[in-house]
């Protein structure tokens, strides 16, 4: 297990600086760099080259890609926002934190739902609840989030006026602070919770059918019967917990899928997240911040498959890791 | 020996001994799809979309850009009153204005009042000589106003516009015209990634699963690599290099996809070439090309056709948001999802339903039928299902 561990953070490394690499490319790819906006044309060429050189753009790329990766590691430094005036890291780390509460409410939703819903449908298989519940998650799978999200926003925000429409609390509440702040940003997260978590929702539950459908076929699920074990006992002591198994390697999975969710969610809610940044970073052309906040995420994804690969790991005995 | 006979022998030996004659397993396959009726309908509708974007010149008679600056935002669902024998109108709410209209509610053109009275909220229209006033105080809250002719109250009745069965956008716009050709766009756009996907995939995918070693451990970390980046980020940062076309999309989205079909076909080749029959084709002395392309390949065709179904439908889901976004298929050019961009407007939210819920509903309906079918094909193809 030891070795499998080291082995396997030894492999992370070249994933890792493979996604710097193309980070950085895409980034000095685009049209125009951070110093565009700070030159005029009637600049002389001196004034041009002594910009270039204080902001390093004077350099071969290589050298620029290795300062930059140098800044990151040792200080943990991302740049410079020109859309915030402020440090990258700063902007990501006031962000952030919104992110991954709305997709931790997401995916509290969509486990809690999703694989309670998905051992009823495989433990009742070919019923009506099983039909309905197999057409929910098809919906759940093939809803546009955004089209989702406008009609939720009009059903309860607009036409009953019910929920609130946009933003993460109503402005002037974080001052107010306390209980009544918690409230209202609760308030603000139902709908957004609610679509983003709809697809993963949708999606736990189909792998959790057709793993628990698997799981239900084996000769220990027998023999559990046999032995006399209570029905409820079977299916959420003995077959569940091995059908959990490939869903832990989904969550691993599902980061990504979750946070190119929030892009949208984010985007139709005004939620100040990543997603929000990230797309203000790319019609302001803030290409520092554009970097930074790929990079991170790219970073928290490797590091969620990661996690799933160990966790498998510990939670299926039978692999064995040489 | 073609690897058609090779897979019959391998479901013969395995199934059973019976002497009747064997179908080759697409057949069978096919047999089960047709059983399944959810699988059908989605491969009807499916159809039908597909019918639509090659004909759309022929099943819609305006042009999807056609302009018209007075008819404008006139809803599927119109609000309509009778002046008198011949005259009927419809009410506009965005700018309560009267258009004439047919008896069977089709479109003619917008009259003009004789007064407007902005301050106290209703305008006066002469038809023939009879004075009709159209008081729009509490139009917005009721959604029609009150009508006299010469002092006599006259009722709405509701009637769906038959010129433009979805009504126009404001631009006049006819909105079903405009969702006929955006299917062109999101079925290309679905059709297209997906093939470069499945080529991409099946190459690096057979490359790193039949030679293994140094150069599947390569391939393979590139693959995840692709993986790790937040797709919809990485897509727009590409978009906003590139510039937004559909061309591009297209591209994008089959170059940033190919690694889940990479993964299948790697893990399938892996366990197949230490069959018995890939023994057979090393004794005989074939090229690897023609180990990987005629022997192994076919046997896992089954895998990268259903994986291939449910990523068009991906495909198109990513394709609309993107064009929601304003980084897809950009205006006038038709897609579903930039006509949902409409819908940014609260006003269009809260009254203008026919601008943004059927663009939305035919992608809901293109990508649930391609997730449905490709359900169908997985059971369909499942060799653990017997008949």
């Amino acid at each position: 297990m030891k070795n499998y561990l080291i082995r396997r953070l030894i492999q992370t490394l070249p994933v890792l600086l493979g996604i710097t690499i193309i980070v950085f490319t895409l980034a000095n790819a685009a049209p125009g760099n951070p110093t565009s906006n700070m030159m005029d044309p009637t600049m002389t060429a001196a004034e041009r080259a002594r910009i270039l050189e204080r902001f390093g753009m004077n350099q071969s790329v290589t050298v620029r890609y290795v300062n930059w990766l140098r800044e990151i590691v040792f200080h943990r430094n991302l740049g410079h926002s020109t859309t915030f005036i402020v440090p990258v890291s700063q902007v990501i780390g006031e962000h952030m934190w919104n992110t991954f509460y709305l997709s931790a409410v997401a995916l509290a939703i969509s486990l809690l739902i999703g694989i309670p819903a998905g051992v009823i449908s495989a433990t009742k298989q070919y019923s009506i609840r099983d039909g309905s519940l197999t057409i929910f998650s098809l919906i759940g799978i093939s809803m546009p989030s955004f089209f989702f999200g406008l009609l939720l926003i009009k059903w309860f925000a607009i036409d009953r006026q019910f929920l609130p429409m946009a933003g993460m609390s109503q402005p002037g509440m974080i001052d107010v602070g306390g209980l009544d702040y918690i409230k209202n940003v609760a308030w603000h997260t139902v709908l957004p919770a609610i679509v983003l978590g709809l697809g993963s929702t949708a999606g736990f539950m189909r792998y959790t059918r057709s793993s628990m459908l698997e799981v239900i076929r084996q000769d220990y699920i027998r023999t559990a019967r046999a032995k006399g074990l209570g029905e409820k006992v079977v299916i959420y002591k003995h077959a569940l917990r091995n059908a959990m198994i490939p869903i832990i390697t989904l969550l691993g999975f599902w980061i990504p899928g979750l946070f190119s969710g929030a892009f949208i969610v984010e985007s139709i809610f005004a939620w100040p997240g990543m997603g929000t940044i990230g797309l203000r970073a790319i019609s302001d052309r803030d290409y520092s911040l554009l970097m930074g906040v790929s990079f991170f995420l790219s970073f928290l994804t490797l590091l969620g498959n990661l996690t799933a690969d160990i966790l498998y790991g510990f939670a299926d005995p039978r692999i064995k890791y040489d | 020996m073609s690897s058609d006979t090779k897979t019959k022998k391998i479901e013969t030996s395995n199934i059973t001994n019976e002497k009747t004659k064997i179908d080759s397993p697409t057949r069978v396959a096919f047999r089960r799809l047709k059983k399944s009726k959810m699988s059908m309908v989605s491969l009807v509708v499916i159809a039908l979309f597909i019918i639509m974007a090659i004909f759309a010149p022929f099943i819609t008679p305006v042009g999807y850009n056609d302009l018209n600056m007075t008819g404008n935002e006139i809803s599927a669902n119109l609000v309509t009153f009778q002046i008198d024998e011949d005259s009927f109108v419809l009410y506009k709410l965005k700018d309560h204005s009267f258009h004439a209209i047919t008896e069977d509610a089709r479109y003619i053109e917008r009259v003009d009042p004789l007064k407007r009275n902005r301050k106290e909220r209703y305008n006066v229209y002469d038809f023939n000589g009879a004075e009709v006033i159209m008081d729009y105080t509490n139009a917005r809250d009721v959604g029609f106003p009150i009508v006299t002719i010469d002092g006599q109250a006259v009722s709405m009745e509701r009637k769906w516009n038959r010129s433009n069965i979805l009504g126009t956008d404001n631009l006049g716009r006819d909105v079903y015209t405009r969702i006929v050709y955006g299917a062109r766009i999101s079925l290309s756009v679905g059709l297209v990634a997906v093939a470069i996907r499945v080529f991409l995939g099946i190459l690096i995918g057979s490359l790193a699963g039949y030679y293994g070693g140094k150069i599947d451990n390569v391939l393979m970390r590139f693959a995840d690599m692709v993986m790790c980046f937040p797709q919809l980020l990485i897509i727009i940062t590409i978009i906003v290099i590139v510039g937004p076309s559909i061309f591009n999309v297209m591209i994008v989205l089959g170059i940033l996809g190919w690694p889940g079909i990479a993964r299948i076909v790697r893990g399938q080749i892996l366990s197949l070439r230490e069959q018995e029959f890939m023994e057979a084709a090393e004794a005989i002395g074939l090229s690897d090309f023609r180990k990987i392309f005629r022997h192994l390949l076919p046997n896992i065709m089954a895998s990268v056709v259903v994986f291939a179904t449910i990523g068009i439908a991906g495909a198109i889901l990513t394709e609309a948001a993107l064009s929601f976004l304003g980084l897809g298929v950009q205006p006038p050019t038709p897609s579903w999802g930039n006509m949902i961009q409409a819908a940014r407007s609260i006003y269009v939210l809260q009254r203008q339903w026919w601008l943004w819920v059927p663009p939305g509903l035919a992608i809901f309906i293109t990508v649930m039928s391609f997730n449905i079918l490709g359900d169908g094909l997985r059971d369909a193809l499942d060799p653990k299902l017997k008949k």
